[in-house]
């Protein structure tokens, strides 16, 4: 079964990567169209405007997956495959998410491979947590 | 007033067109892709019409000039003209063994300038038989369509199927070259990132070939094509011309109904994938072009990394936007600490970086944590990256370095470096990795003030 989650803006399509940009109210449902698909009970998932380019997701069966599987299904479709660990990534993302009222970060990638070049898939948040300071960060790295 | 609300408009529009990274629709290429090959069957045409007309008025004179000679010899020769009929002789004969002209075989019939076939030429010559008779003045009973041009040769139903076929993978295939060189030089001319570059040289090219085609086929290639067509699809004597503008005109048609999203998704996809042959060669020129510009490898030249002359520290990879690390000796920028660098006595050093051989791919998990925190300058941002990176990183792949040990890993490409979108703002990733496994363990997203 394919699943359709109709986002207000249409995916960004650029040399590299498409964007897609996920409002806050969207964060529940997405999180559970994912959890769908790692449940194996969804096939695919499209994400898209009611115009324009939209993207399919499908999670395949690796579990360390360094790149999904980019494929241009039409001019305005692309379909990306996930590792298990992509998707739970995205997953995990969602769910901090949900939980928090912010995500971690402004956005995520998700690493792709198109043919012999790279394409991503990027994921960006209407609400995040602000950045820490240089120091705190430094900190953080070095313990 | 009308100009400046024109200034005005396109002052509004230029941003947006800037920031456009749709390239084009389906309709769009779709579009395009017509024009395309009508242009290409237009000037296929034109170079065979170029080509007829200038063997022809070749033909003429030495047509001319033989019968002048021949005339001279029944006389009392000259020694201008005495020599003249062998030179012409010899002439005639080199340009008939190379003659070729394209397919017009019931229209050139019918051209008032129409010549005797090169063969009726050659074999007056050796006979030298004193048959005066006129190029023009070709008997009524010459078969029209067989003028010594293979192009011209009659065919039958079965030889009519096998040039149609013949001239319908000529068709796919011109029409596959004329996709795969608009791609290479939009490729070539705007470099992989810039699609509405890229879009504006594809449909600069393709409406150069659409107008010259529009042009050629009002101007008698339509009625040309009509002909053959209405020859080869009916009981009517057609040639080999005929069945193969029959045929490549089909087979480019073909090639577009299934190369665009006329024949659904596979067909638009297998459509692209021809396209990004040309795109992926033009590419890869392009980084060539760059890297013997600036010094440095294709690939720390698509990567955004500078060229090795900029970056004096053998062993340690600048990065994108760096300024150039001191040649000697440790430096100290804000938060981190430039590690020493390799002194020019070192036998190992190498300005580029090591390549990605042996390397555990790195992968996220759920597991991952994700953080950000802003620096004061993107001097500082690097400078810690620098740091963690540490002597003789390893390029992964473009955009991508990673530490000696495996532990941390700097990602850049250059939507990183933009800014992926309006809400965005310049950032680079550093990872925390576990060495052995390969796993992000964390993902740093490295912001500065601007």
């Amino acid at each position: 079964m394919n699943r359709f989650v109709s986002l207000p803006n249409e995916p960004l399509i650029g040399a590299n990567e498409v964007v897609v940009e996920v409002p806050h109210d969207m964060v529940a449902a997405l999180a559970l169209e994912f959890s769908l698909l790692l449940s194996n009970l969804a096939t695919a998932l499209r994400l898209g405007a009611k115009h324009g380019a939209s993207i399919l997701i499908s999670v395949g069966h690796g579990t360390s997956v360094s790149k999904a599987t980019v494929r241009r299904q039409r001019l305005d479709t692309i379909s990306f495959e996930l590792g298990r660990n992509q998707a739970e990534y995205l997953l995990a993302a969602l769910l901090h998410a949900y939980r928090d009222g912010v995500a971690e970060v402004n956005h995520l990638h998700i690493e792709g491979i198109e043919g012999s070049g790279l394409f991503d898939l990027t994921v960006m948040f209407e609400r995040y947590r602000e950045p820490m300071s240089g120091s705190d960060a430094t900190k953080l790295m070095n313990e | 007033m009308m100009r400046s609300m024109v200034v005005a408009q396109l002052r509004n529009t230029a941003p947006h067109l800037l920031r456009d990274q749709r390239g084009l629709t389906t309709l769009e290429y779709s579009l395009l892709f017509v024009l395309i090959i009508v242009g290409a069957i237009a000037l296929w045409g034109k170079l065979g019409q170029n080509m007829h007309s200038q063997l022809a008025s070749g033909e003429t004179a030495f047509s001319s000039a033989l019968e002048a000679a021949r005339a001279s010899n029944q006389g009392a020769p000259t020694p201008t003209n005495a020599q003249q009929p062998a030179l012409t002789n010899a002439a005639v004969a080199a340009a008939t063994s190379t003659t070729s002209t394209p397919n017009h075989g019931a229209s050139a019939a019918a051209s008032p300038t129409q010549t005797p076939g090169p063969r009726d030429t050659r074999r007056d010559a050796h006979t030298s038989k004193t048959d005066a008779r006129p190029p023009a003045a070709a008997k009524a009973s010459d078969p029209p369509l067989d003028d010594g041009d293979w192009r011209s040769k009659k065919v039958g139903t079965g030889g009519k199927v096998a040039v149609v076929a013949a001239g319908a993978v000529a068709g796919a295939a011109m029409a596959a070259g004329t996709s795969i060189a608009t791609a290479y030089v939009a490729s070539l001319a705007c470099g992989p990132g810039a699609p509405v570059c890229a879009g504006a040289v594809t449909v600069a090219i393709g409406v150069g070939l659409a107008g010259y085609g529009v042009h050629q086929l009002m101007n008698g290639g339509w009625s040309a094509l009509k002909g053959s067509f209405s020859r080869v699809f009916s009981s009517e004597d057609a040639t080999v011309g005929d069945a193969l503008s029959v045929g490549t005109t089909l087979g480019a048609a073909a090639y577009g109904i299934g190369t665009t999203g006329l024949s659904g998704a596979s067909g638009a996809a297998r459509g692209e994938a021809i396209a990004q042959v040309g795109a992926r060669a033009g590419a890869a020129t392009r980084a060539e072009i760059a890297s013997v510009l600036s010094g440095s490898t294709p690939e720390l030249a698509m990567a955004g990394v500078p060229n090795s002359a900029a970056n004096p520290v053998p062993g340690i990879v600048r990065m994108s936007g760096e300024e150039p690390a001191a040649a000697s000796g440790a430096s100290t920028t804000g938060a981190g600490k430039v590690p020493a660098a390799k002194t020019a006595a070192e036998p190992t050093t190498s300005a580029a970086p090591k390549t990605a051989t042996g390397l555990v791919r790195d992968f996220a998990t759920k597991n991952t944590k994700n953080f950000s925190a802003r620096y004061g300058s993107q001097g500082e941002a690097r400078s810690l990256a620098r740091t963690k990176l540490g002597r003789d990183p390893v390029q992964v792949e473009p955009g991508k370095l990673r530490s000696a040990d495996g532990r941390w890993q700097y990602r850049g490409k250059p939507e990183d470096l933009l800014g992926h979108g309006a809400g965005d703002s310049p950032h680079i990733h550093l990872e925390r990795l576990n060495p052995k496994t390969g796993e992000v363990l964390e993902n740093w997203h490295l912001r500065w003030d601007q």
